[in-house]
């Protein structure tokens, strides 16, 4: 058959020269080019993530897996930590009398001030005699001073006897609450450049065994676009089905660890629950820091 | 089509082309022949704008390389037909997926991917591996494909760089004739070898042979064009 033929019927306005009677191969619908299918280009990142994963994506992935584990059972411990130390912030106001009407009343105008979280009213049974006293639970934002001028005032009150506040330990308490709440944030802020190193490794590992496959399709005139797309949608759905999967295996452990171990020695620092918004917080993270960082990696290449 | 004026360009401490001026017309026939390293892939790379002229000017259909935006490059390189002499190709795919890339790359129906890529299968006799995956291929299979990408989205101009390398006779005249009927089709062509012997009884008769000689460093005089060897 003359080849001038053949090219011809590769021309579009000769679409009617190829013969019907002949096989006709279908070309799989491709994940790049202008008229590219998203659905194409998701399996083809769903492939190439967990159908053939390389030796390097699949450990990233594995090491993704902790981090909600770890980043709820840390974040709990903190938040766990921080309840005991607001809790030992306690000043007890002994009244003069057994009146408790008064006491009561007093106990109201505590509980209602914006330096107090809560004040509760209590008869105390002394050795000699019965008296009422009031346990006053000072807010966390107070510092030295300021828990040394509601000593001062409750002291100067006419219906108080004593106020016993240990002034060193109160003191020692808002220094452990206050590092506490650092650490809490460095926990998370350590988990999220954790997560974003974990997504910037697997890019970067990943993008050499793209490489070739990039150049070709450079060559043949393929955009950065049309490079960036697969990047960000492989490393979206891999912080994302990473996170949910660790998701359910940091549930599994929460629920299991009971069973497995003395919880006498855990039970302050595992979570009785299990924080869904945190960890819809924490994926959302990892998938931002996926694209952002696909996208400075895109600018680099 | 392509337009050559003064061109310069030094690589490392070597200059490959001092004063280079070329015009290919629009569906010209080229055969530019010259030694190893005497700049035939370099002026490739800079058609496909992956390198710059030092000095001069060098426009392919109205676009100077020079002056090209990064945006505008993709663009350039749909306008071409590129094939290399070591076949680059998307390993892990099949044959017919490597052929389709221009197409769907320029967002082509499926249709009409489907029918020309089916077309040109047959032509080149690939229909038996359509979706053989190519690192599975031969030498000169892997080139036939190379070939067929290059062709399929009727570019304007067709570049090879020695694409006949180490291939058999047989391989290389059915890459010639598809070669040949791209130009007889209006595009333009250009060919780079070592030697045209290959060629020579293959290519079709309005081609024109340019000789480049081999250059040696800073000496400007042996890096023009033989402007004379043309046949």
């Amino acid at each position: 058959m003359n080849i001038i033929n053949l090219i011809r019927k590769v021309l579009p306005n000769n679409r009617t020269a190829i013969s019907s009677d002949k096989t006709e191969h279908s070309v799989p619908v491709a994940h790049y080019g202008e008229n590219a299918s998203r659905i194409a280009l998701i399996k083809h990142c769903l492939t190439s993530l967990f159908c053939k994963p390389p030796k390097i994506t699949a450990l990233i992935l594995a090491l993704t897996l902790t981090i909600p584990t770890g980043i709820i059972i840390v974040s709990s411990g903190f938040i766990s930590a921080e309840k005991n130390l607001l809790d030992s912030r306690q000043v007890t106001v002994f009244l003069t009398g057994n009146n408790s009407s008064e006491a009561s009343q007093l106990s109201e105008i505590l509980a209602d001030s914006r330096h107090i979280t809560s004040a509760e009213l209590r008869p105390v049974d002394l050795l000699d005699k019965k008296v009422m006293a009031i346990d006053i639970q000072p807010a966390a934002t107070l510092d030295r001073a300021q828990l040394q001028f509601i000593v001062d005032e409750l002291t100067s009150h006419t219906s108080v006897d004593y106020v016993a506040a240990d002034q060193l330990w109160l003191e020692r308490n808002v220094e452990a609450i206050e590092a506490t709440r650092k650490l809490r944030l460095i926990s998370i802020a350590l988990a999220a450049l954790f997560t974003a190193a974990i997504v910037y490794l697997l890019v970067r590992f990943d993008l050499p065994r793209q490489k070739s496959d990039h150049s070709v399709l450079l060559q043949m005139g393929a955009s950065r676009r049309t490079m960036l797309k697969p990047l960000l949608m492989r490393s979206i759905l891999l912080t994302f089905t990473a996170c949910v999967i660790g998701t359910l295996l940091a549930s599994g452990i929460i629920a299991a660890l009971p069973h497995l171990v003395d919880m006498s020695t855990y039970k302050e620092i595992l979570p009785r629950s299990f924080p869904v918004t945190r960890i819809v917080s924490l994926i959302f993270l990892a998938i931002m820091s996926g694209y952002v960082t696909v996208r400075l990696l895109a600018k680099q290449e | 089509m392509i337009h050559i004026h003064e061109l310069q360009k030094t690589v490392g401490n070597r200059t490959l082309f001092s004063d280079l001026t070329l015009f290919l017309p629009k569906a010209s026939y080229t055969l530019l022949c010259g030694e190893k390293e005497s700049g035939k892939t370099t002026l490739v790379r800079m058609l496909m704008a992956y390198e710059k002229p030092d000095k001069g000017t060098l426009t392919v259909d109205g676009i100077d390389i020079g002056s090209i935006p990064d945006s505008r490059i993709p663009y350039l390189r749909r306008q071409i037909g590129f094939i290399a002499e070591t076949p680059t190709l998307l390993e892990d795919r099949s044959v017919i997926e490597n052929i389709a890339i221009p197409l769907q790359l320029a967002g082509f129906d499926q249709d009409v991917i489907t029918q020309r890529t089916n077309a040109l299968l047959e032509t080149t006799g690939l229909g038996k591996e359509t979706n053989t995956q190519v690192r599975t291929l031969t030498d000169k299979t892997r080139q036939l494909v190379s070939v067929a990408r290059a062709v399929i989205h009727k570019p304007p101009i067709v570049v090879a760089d020695e694409p006949l390398h180490s291939l058999d006779d047989e391989t290389a005249g059915l890459i010639v004739k598809l070669l040949n009927e791209t130009n007889s089709l209006g595009a333009t062509l250009l060919i780079t070898c070592r030697t045209n012997t290959q060629l020579s009884g293959l290519v079709s008769s309005n081609a024109r042979t340019l000789k480049i000689k081999a250059g040696s460093s800073n000496n400007n005089e042996h890096n023009k064009p033989d402007q004379e060897g043309i046949t």
